[in-house]
């Protein structure tokens, strides 16, 4: 179709999360319209047809999560991508995801919240990523990229890691990141064998076996032998309670800049983050010992390099567009050993929805917590 | 002489997976008789995936060893949509209760239509939320004391909903009819129309869908008998039976 | 002359009586005094002459408990 691997375009966010989704193996996108975020779903509209892959517009959020669930008990690569009241009607089709053990990625283009909040960007779906806002509790992976590049890449590590752990993966930016065109470096990358999934409906007659496969949202409620072999609701609870301690070990993923000698540690991801690194530079030149620890993975999270830190006398600045979510998990890691501080966003550089955390702001905070 | 079996245990039940769960009188063991029967017929069974997104009919279609997937309430057809657009070449059956399709997957349902999927849809109608105790759904009649329309449903709560009919209205509909089992020749009836439903999806040709209108004796609170004569003398009044759209081409 | 008979299972017999509403030849009652193991009271193929197998007992029993069985001559020779 006119591209190679290792070209080079320039793209926004929005579509370099298409761009990985294509370098993935993605067979099947479903989408709804919403802002920030509808250059993703116009993308797979665009590319996905031509090139035999299915693209599927929903009738609406619920629609699509609940499309995705039967694509990816198909065994496909499937994805969905949204923002805000989108990620909201999800819900419910997240927890069932979680309960039918199914690999689906889901971006979330973050905007401002609650209720229609802005169409702009904003972080203020955190909590409701990294908590899981629908039933029963349940965890997923976070990954939260912060440039184009990124975008494309952690689609792929979405798609590897959802099949991995037979759980939906999250790719979390928002609507700068979204909106933003940057150079993109198209490539596959490679993470690692992963098992045949045998546990997908394809026709009994198609299965190697020949016997029948059960793919359910009612896993431990309803038995459905002879796959899977769930006798009981805390036969379920167990195999998750085991799946996510295997995330939280083997899954945690971040970037660090200039802790090492850092009396004051600022936290942020996406794109505060790189506004945060533009304020770390200059008050550096100042002398001023600041770090930055940026989470690629918000769940599972790094508390332990922040608990270290936090144990060395290390203090913490947390910078995100929001009232105070990811401030939360930083609390968390220091377990109480040292103060936390937030910019968030009422630090807004303007009160309109356009208005943005700025390195202004942050330069405010760091000097009075160090002047 | 010697003795050839006419009738007997559906071929695709395959019994020992699960006990029988159905309340005494039950017609969705009936209409999963006549789809396993005609799928049997059609010789689909091993690429058939059969979801079921119905309460009360799930004990029944665990039963088979066909590939089977159970999502929730109102989450059938936009999980057939998946499947299918992933498996084209796989029988699809979305196979629900009425609170399920015509309530919560309402949404789901018309779009599924309007974007002419090709695959089948069957709607247990039993007039009410059956396994949750009895609530009124959009397809209780005029009059019917439910959990919760306790004096009847008044026009001040609707009307029955019609969904065969309101289906057969969508250009992407294939095939729309409504059958019932209130009687042999009902049964068999239905049995065409639903193997009129498949071949649909067979042919490619869109959306399929069969509604079927089901006694429910305990949900109702009357006997087998008593419920058979509620289908014959209240439902088939309003909701008549037939088809309402049968064509080889959605142009 | 019966042209072929049924056989109840028992087990799976939950009483609703639409074996005997629906046979055209009234060859089923719902006994009085057999019950099932669940306590439902249990069909009987009362009137065996009469049946002539065509199989609505059958497909009309929601618990898929009456197998029909019609009798085929054998040729021999």
């Amino acid at each position: 179709m006119g591209v190679t691997m290792g070209e080079r375009l320039f793209v926004i966010g929005n579509e370099a999360l298409g761009w990985g989704a294509l370098n993935a193996g993605c067979e099947a996108y479903i989408g709804y319209p919403i802002t920030p975020q509808n250059e993703t779903t116009e993308w797979f509209a665009q590319e996905f047809p031509r090139r035999g892959r299915v693209f599927v517009q929903s009738q609406s959020e619920v629609g699509s999560i609940n499309i995705l669930f039967g694509a990816a008990a198909t065994g496909a690569r499937a994805m969905t991508s949204t923002s805000g009241p989108g990620w909201g009607l999800m819900q419910e089709g997240m927890s069932h995801l979680v309960n039918g053990e199914l690999p689906a990625v889901i971006s979330l283009v973050q905007r401002g919240g609650p209720g229609a909040g802005t169409t702009r960007h904003g972080q203020m779906d955190y909590l409701s990523a990294t908590r899981g806002g629908g039933q029963g509790g349940y965890k997923n992976i976070v990954l939260t990229p912060a440039s184009v590049q990124e975008s494309h890449d952690f689609v792929q590590l979405a798609f590897y890691l959802a099949d991995k752990y037979r759980n939906p993966v999250i790719v979390m930016t928002d609507g700068l990141l979204g909106q933003m065109a940057e150079p993109l470096e198209l490539r596959t990358l490679d993470f690692g064998s992963l098992p045949q999934k045998d546990w997908a409906v394809r026709g009994r007659a198609n299965q190697p076996d020949g016997i029948r496969r059960a793919v359910s949202a009612m896993q431990g409620l309803m038995p459905t032998p002879p796959h899977p072999p769930y006798t009981g609701f805390l036969d379920l609870l167990k195999v998750l309670d085991e799946k996510y301690r295997k995330m939280e070990e083997s899954e945690v993923r971040y970037e660090t800049y200039l802790i090492e000698d850092a009396e004051l540690i600022i936290v942020a991801y996406g794109y505060t983050a790189r506004v945060a690194k533009e304020a770390i530079k200059w008050v550096r030149r100042e002398g001023f010992k600041v770090g930055m620890i940026r989470p690629l993975s918000v769940w599972p999270f790094p508390y332990q390099i922040i608990r270290e830190k936090a144990s060395y006398g290390c203090r913490f600045l947390v910078v995100e567009d929001s009232l105070g979510q990811l401030v939360e998990d930083v609390r968390i890691g220091v377990q109480g050993r040292t103060d936390v501080h937030l910019v968030g966003a009422l630090a807004r550089h303007d009160p309109s929805d356009g208005g943005m955390v700025l390195p202004d702001s942050v330069l405010d905070e760091i000097y009075r917590l160090m002047k | 002489m010697k003795k050839e079996l006419v009738s007997g245990l559906p071929k695709l039940w395959a019994h020992h997976l699960a006990e029988r769960l159905e309340c005494p009188g039950c017609q969705y063991p009936i209409i999963t008789r006549i789809i396993y029967d005609v799928i049997d017929e059609l010789g689909i069974e091993g690429k058939t995936i059969l979801i079921n997104s119905s309460a009360c009919g799930y004990g029944i279609v665990l039963t088979t060893m066909m590939d089977v997937m159970f999502p929730n309430h109102g989450q059938g057809i936009d999980v057939a949509t998946g499947v299918k657009r992933l498996l084209p070449d796989c029988f699809v059956l979305s196979f629900g209760g009425d609170g399920d399709i015509a309530a919560i997957g309402a949404g789901a349902f018309v779009n599924a239509a309007q974007r002419a999927e090709k695959y089948t849809v069957i709607m247990v109608n039993n007039g009410h939320f059956a396994m949750t105790g009895g609530q009124m759904a959009p397809t209780t009649l005029m009059g019917q004391v439910t959990a919760t329309s306790p004096e009847g449903r008044n026009p001040a709560m609707g009307y029955p909903a019609r969904m065969a009919e309101m289906i057969a209205t969508v250009q992407g509909t294939a095939y729309s009819a409504r059958g019932a089992a209130n009687n042999p020749a009902n049964y068999l009836k239905t049995r065409k129309y639903v193997k009129s439903a498949f071949q649909k999806q067979m042919d490619n040709v869109g959306f399929g869908f069969v509604e079927f209108l089901s006694a429910c004796p305990t949900g109702w609170h009357m006997t087998p008998q008593e419920s058979i004569k509620w289908v014959e003398e209240k439902m088939i009044p309003a909701l008549p039976l037939g088809e309402f759209k049968n064509v080889e081409t959605l142009e | 002359m019966a042209k072929g008979e049924i056989a109840i299972d028992e087990i799976y017999c939950r009483g609703c009586g639409y074996c005997r509403d629906f046979c055209p030849k009234k060859c089923i009652t719902l006994s009085e005094n057999n019950f099932t193991p669940q306590g439902y009271r249990l069909s009987c193929f009362v009137n065996p002459e009469a049946c002539t197998a065509c199989g609505i007992c059958s497909f009309m029993c929601p618990h898929h408990a009456i197998e029909v069985y019609k009798y085929v001559e054998v040729k021999t020779g």
